[in-house]
């Protein structure tokens, strides 16, 4: 059984954690000025509006960075793992906070290109990132 | 006119033992550094009529409260206290807290502290996860973003060498730097040598970040005295000023998501504070910044304009520059990394002592203007002291 943690959403991030869960990467924009935020919150932090929407995105984005656990600190997660910040490509000023899968972990380069795919995780799924195909 | 506003000193410090003995009493531990305190600036319990403290979980059991000194002290009542927790320059906070309530005339003599209990932010434990994590952590803890400070370094550190096209060597410049300094501490707990083949050879934690990245987690407390200039100077020892103050905390203020993960708020913290500052980065003589981690020292040194974004490396010259007989000597005490994590308070009084000139064989000859730091992501804060 995976003992791995899921979600718990609230009010709030619901609406994130429900199009993951139909396959889909959402981020909370603002209506009025169009910014980006991560994570989902009650209102725009660069406007301050409260008028807030999730849009759709492509999934591509950059590796900002990436740390691998080679020990476990949560017997939940076997070791190696890479933990990462990516910066999603349509939406530069969205950084999430995701696992870079699907890859040798020696083969993981801070910048390069990667896309979301969604993994399993009780009843909902979480967005993770894995090297764009076709990228080099 | 305002009558909130006046010059203020720092008078006194003490430290308890520093040590990985299994659990003194907090309680005595926090004593023993108040009581050294006073006795340092020469006053009385009865002299003292505010008190400040910090600890990162506001429901931690495990160093006392301010209350708890005050009966224990004896004092009869406080015209100023408070409980810093859970966020802020961590032990540099309390002090910074004091300089303001002196400042402010709330209170004449005011005693900072913090304890720390090994066990506190030890991070090296196996944990288990609940099955379900809401709240904050919902977007980083079901990633196994566990014992996440050590991870938050391992980003910070492997984007810092990718952004500067810098090896790891830089880091443990800082590393080196802090058992040399120890070797002349007798209270540092970590005195033996390091060289550039054991930092760079040393254990993996969270890859990139290594063992010797991390500071070493000591049971101790460490206090220092506040009160006016005035009354300063009919204290024991040649009063230490404060110059210039500012925290810090960036936009989108947040560990992991905030705007500048290498930098967090220490750079507006550092604008702020050369604005109201007498001085410039280049009148320091020495430095006391936050050393929790070997990245943290680098980005402030470059947050000050001490040396450019990216340069610590080439400024640094192999760590002579912040070593024993350097231009600008670094955490003296050995800090964090090797006197042991007393996390910031140490260095305000480690940089009051190099002031006065009372640091005994690892005393900065002439030193007159310092910076010290703590923190250093969005929890940054700062502080510049002189000697007239």
């Amino acid at each position: 059984m995976d003992a791995r943690p899921a979600p718990l959403p609230d009010e709030v991030s619901a609406p994130y954690w429900e199009a993951a869960r139909d396959g889909v990467l959402v981020v909370q924009t603002c209506r009025s000025c169009g910014a980006g935020q991560f994570p989902p919150d009650l209102t725009c932090h660069r406007c301050l509006d409260e008028q807030l929407d999730f849009e759709a995105v492509s999934g591509v984005g950059q590796v900002y960075s990436y740390a691998i656990y080679t020990r476990s600190f949560d017997e939940a997660f076997d070791v190696p793992y890479a933990l990462a910040l990516v910066d999603l490509a349509d939406r530069p000023e969205v950084r999430l906070m995701t696992n870079i899968v699907g890859t040798p972990l020696d083969a993981i380069t801070v910048g390069m290109t990667v896309e979301v795919t969604f993994e399993q995780r009780g009843a909902w799924r979480l967005p993770q990132f894995r090297p764009a195909a076709g990228a080099a | 006119m305002t009558s909130l506003s006046r010059p203020v000193a720092i008078v006194g410090v003490g430290y308890s033992e520093l040590s990985r003995r299994s659990r003194p009493d907090p309680r005595a531990l926090t004593l023993t550094a108040c009581r050294t305190a006073l006795a340092d600036a020469g006053l009385a319990p009865r002299d003292v009529d505010a008190i400040v403290q910090f600890t990162h979980a506001s429901d931690s059991t495990e160093a006392p409260i301010t209350a708890y000194v005050q009966r224990a002290l004896g004092i009869d009542n406080l015209s100023f206290f408070a409980d810093l927790a859970r966020t802020g320059p961590s032990g540099v906070g309390p002090p910074m807290t004091a300089v303001m309530a002196v400042a402010s005339g709330v209170c004449e003599t005011a005693l900072a502290y913090r304890t720390l209990p090994q066990a506190e932010g030890n991070n090296g434990g196996l944990r288990e996860s609940p099955a379900e994590i809401g709240g904050p952590t919902q977007f980083t803890a079901v990633y196994g973003h566990a014992a996440g400070i050590l991870a938050n370094y391992a980003l910070k550190k492997r984007r810092r060498m990718h952004e500067f096209g810098h090896t790891a060597q830089e880091y443990g410049y800082i590393a080196i730097n802090a058992r040399r300094w120890a070797a002349l501490n007798e209270r540092a707990v970590m005195r033996q040598p390091l060289t550039m083949d054991d930092y760079l050879s040393a254990r993996t934690i969270v890859d990139p970040l290594v063992l010797l990245d991390c500071d070493y987690p000591v049971n101790g407390s460490c206090a220092v005295l506040v009160t006016t200039a005035e009354r300063a100077r009919d204290l024991r020892h040649r009063p230490v000023l404060v110059d210039a103050m500012s925290w810090g905390t960036g936009r989108g203020s947040d560990f992991v998501f905030g705007a500048d993960l290498l930098y967090g708020g220490s750079i507006p913290c550092a604008e702020n504070l050369w604005r109201q500052s007498r001085f410039t980065p280049a009148d320091l003589d020495v430095l006391g910044l936050y050393d929790g981690f070997t990245h943290l020292p680098i980005s402030w040194i470059e947050a000050l304009g001490i040396c450019g974004f990216g340069e610590f490396a080439d400024w640094v010259d192999g760590g002579r520059v912040i070593g024993p007989g350097g231009t600008l000597p670094l955490n003296t005490s050995g800090g964090m990394l090797a006197e042991g994590r007393i996390q910031g308070i140490g260095h305000v009084a480690e940089t009051t002592e190099q002031l006065r000139g009372s640091c005994g064989a690892r005393q900065v000859s002439g030193a007159s203007v310092a910076v010290v730091a703590g923190g250093g992501s969005n929890d940054s804060g700062a502080m510049t002291l002189y000697v007239e």
